[in-house]
């Protein structure tokens, strides 16, 4: 079927499009418009934001103090994508290369914690890693069982087992985001790795190249707008979380998420969170326009 | 109309102290139990209890003495473990933290639970506050919310609130219906003497996002 022009078809097409254009103007455009006009307000009084157009709530927002927790955010987010990626994409080409019988069982594991909320997932993994969870018990078991070993040989037992801490550092926060994330990386890896046309794959094997060669060389190629996809797809919600690190962060884990939602809630200080929101969503445009720029480059062949 | 009251003190696992936490110091200001504070992440209550352990009053602060509590924080910071979100009690439940500087009522529930655990409201004093229910000017509906506020302060209404809650209630007709053992409760109930020291904490919207400002500063030291 050849691809329709809008212009030669303006009525269907204003038809189709008008309840999602309502939609993304009334719920989206408008309450935006409205924090964005917040971030150039002050306080006046408990309740009152007087719009004044002043650049205050900017200027606080670039000290130091806030672009390094910028910094640290940006930090986190990439190093879980990266993890997600590295994880993520040996999964979706198991899922790929799957039988028929099995792939729709395997998403369905994919999909699963999406039926369970965040924060319900989010203790589970805290009861999981706390310094009396499971983690720290089957390891002081392992631990006890080394120890017995080495005292049937004759051997010196181990000192006695101290749990590691797992929960309330930099690493807990990591780890939260990454199993938190892992699917929004999958999914759309899959969805690209799937359309992959797998007689290139044969092909590469049989001109000799080698499994890992063929991956680098022809699948990651070919799956390159799946994995900027999933990226992005990562990576933006990564960068806004703040659940993870308020919950299995220690003293030193805080994310600017963390401090735009204290701004709105303790700090009675919208304009500024506000201000902090518009960087963060600038921030996010740039990444998002340097993909589009990306995908413009004519492809070598 | 207040609806509970409540105090901030410190909720210990018995077995894992040397001697009772009396003084803000084992929290605030000392190493002695590094590694197993939890502290709550209130900028205001934090600064405002650093107050009072410095001996000032929770509505006295100025922004001189913010930056002098900033910077024991900053100092204290490494012997803490995290900032809790008002989930202190549980942490102290499952044993990943041994000190919580928590509200009365949270630690009054997980007594109930586990004998190891007690609280106390150290010397210096602390903080009371009480949990309100108001309705705003203008409300299209103020006969509803009243309606809906008897209902809640109602006797035996509230009284099966407190029990679950298990927060200190300013309702005489509730706290009647309730057991001695809620209302003997020198937890739930701090002795007079004791709630001599605490004062009533008043939100200063000038004061509150400098408490936020420093906070955050301390976080990320």
């Amino acid at each position: 079927m050849a691809e329709q022009d809008w212009k030669t078809n303006k009525r269907t097409f204003a038809a189709v499009s008008i309840p999602t254009l309502f939609w993304v103007i009334v719920f989206f455009l408008v309450p935006m418009a409205m924090v964005w006009l917040y971030s150039f307000g002050e306080n006046r009084g408990l309740t009152e934001i007087a719009i004044s157009g002043t650049l205050e709530n900017y200027k606080r927002a670039t000290e130091w103090l806030y672009l390094t927790i910028f910094g640290k955010s940006f930090a986190v987010a990439a190093l879980v994508t990266l993890i997600c990626l590295i994880v993520g994409f040996p999964v979706a080409m198991a899922i790929t290369f799957a039988s028929e019988k099995w792939r729709p069982w395997l998403l369905l594991g994919i999909m699963l914690p999406f039926w369970t909320n965040l924060l319900i997932r989010t203790y589970a993994l805290m009861m999981l890693l706390g310094t009396q969870g499971y983690a720290n018990k089957s390891l002081g078991a392992l631990w006890e069982g080394a120890s017995w070993l080495k005292t049937l040989v004759g051997l010196q037992p181990l000192p006695t087992w101290e749990p590691v801490q797992l929960l309330f550092n930099n690493f807990a926060v990591v780890f939260g985001l990454v199993y938190v994330h892992l699917p929004f990386m999958v999914l759309p890896l899959y969805a690209a790795l799937d359309r992959l046309d797998r007689s290139l794959i044969e092909a590469s094997l049989d001109l000799g190249a080698g499994h890992f060669r063929t991956i680098m060389r022809i699948v990651v190629p070919l799956a390159a707008p799946g994995i900027i996809a999933g990226v992005m797809i990562t990576l933006i919600p990564a960068l806004g979380a703040y659940l993870t690190p308020d919950l299995m962060g220690g003293t030193d884990s805080q994310m600017i998420a963390n401090v735009i939602e204290r701004q709105f809630k303790k700090a009675n200080d919208w304009p500024f969170g506000a201000a902090l929101s518009f960087l963060l969503i600038y921030a996010m445009f740039i990444l998002i326009a340097l993909q589009s720029m990306r995908r413009k480059v004519p492809e070598i062949h | 109309m207040p609806y509970t009251w409540l105090t901030l003190g410190i909720g210990y696992r018995k077995s894992k102290v040397k001697a009772k936490p009396d003084s803000w110091k084992v929290l605030f200001d000392s190493p002695e139990y590094a590694g197993r504070i939890s502290w709550l992440s209130e900028a205001g209550d934090m600064f405002r209890l650093y107050g009072k352990y410095l001996g000032k009053s929770v509505n006295a602060l100025t922004p001189a003495d913010i930056a002098t509590i900033e910077a024991m924080m900053i100092k204290q910071k490494p012997n803490v473990k995290n900032f809790h979100v008002d989930d202190g009690q549980d942490l102290l439940l499952k044993g990943d933290v041994d000190l919580v500087l928590e509200y009365n009522g949270d630690i009054a529930q997980i007594m109930a639970e586990d004998d190891d655990i007690d609280f106390i409201v150290p010397k210096e004093g602390s903080q009371l506050n009480s949990d309100n229910l108001c309705i705003p000017k203008g409300a299209p509906h103020p006969k509803n919310a009243h309606a809906f506020i008897n209902y809640i302060l109602d006797g035996e209404v509230d009284k099966k609130i407190t029990e679950t809650i298990l927060y200190p209630t300013p309702n005489a007709a509730a706290k009647a219906l309730m057991p001695d053992s809620y209302k003997n409760n020198p937890v739930i109930f701090p002795p007079a003497d004791v709630l001599a020291k605490c004062e009533y904490a008043k939100f200063n919207p000038e004061l509150q996002p400098l408490f936020e400002e420093a906070f955050t500063r301390v976080r990320a030291a």
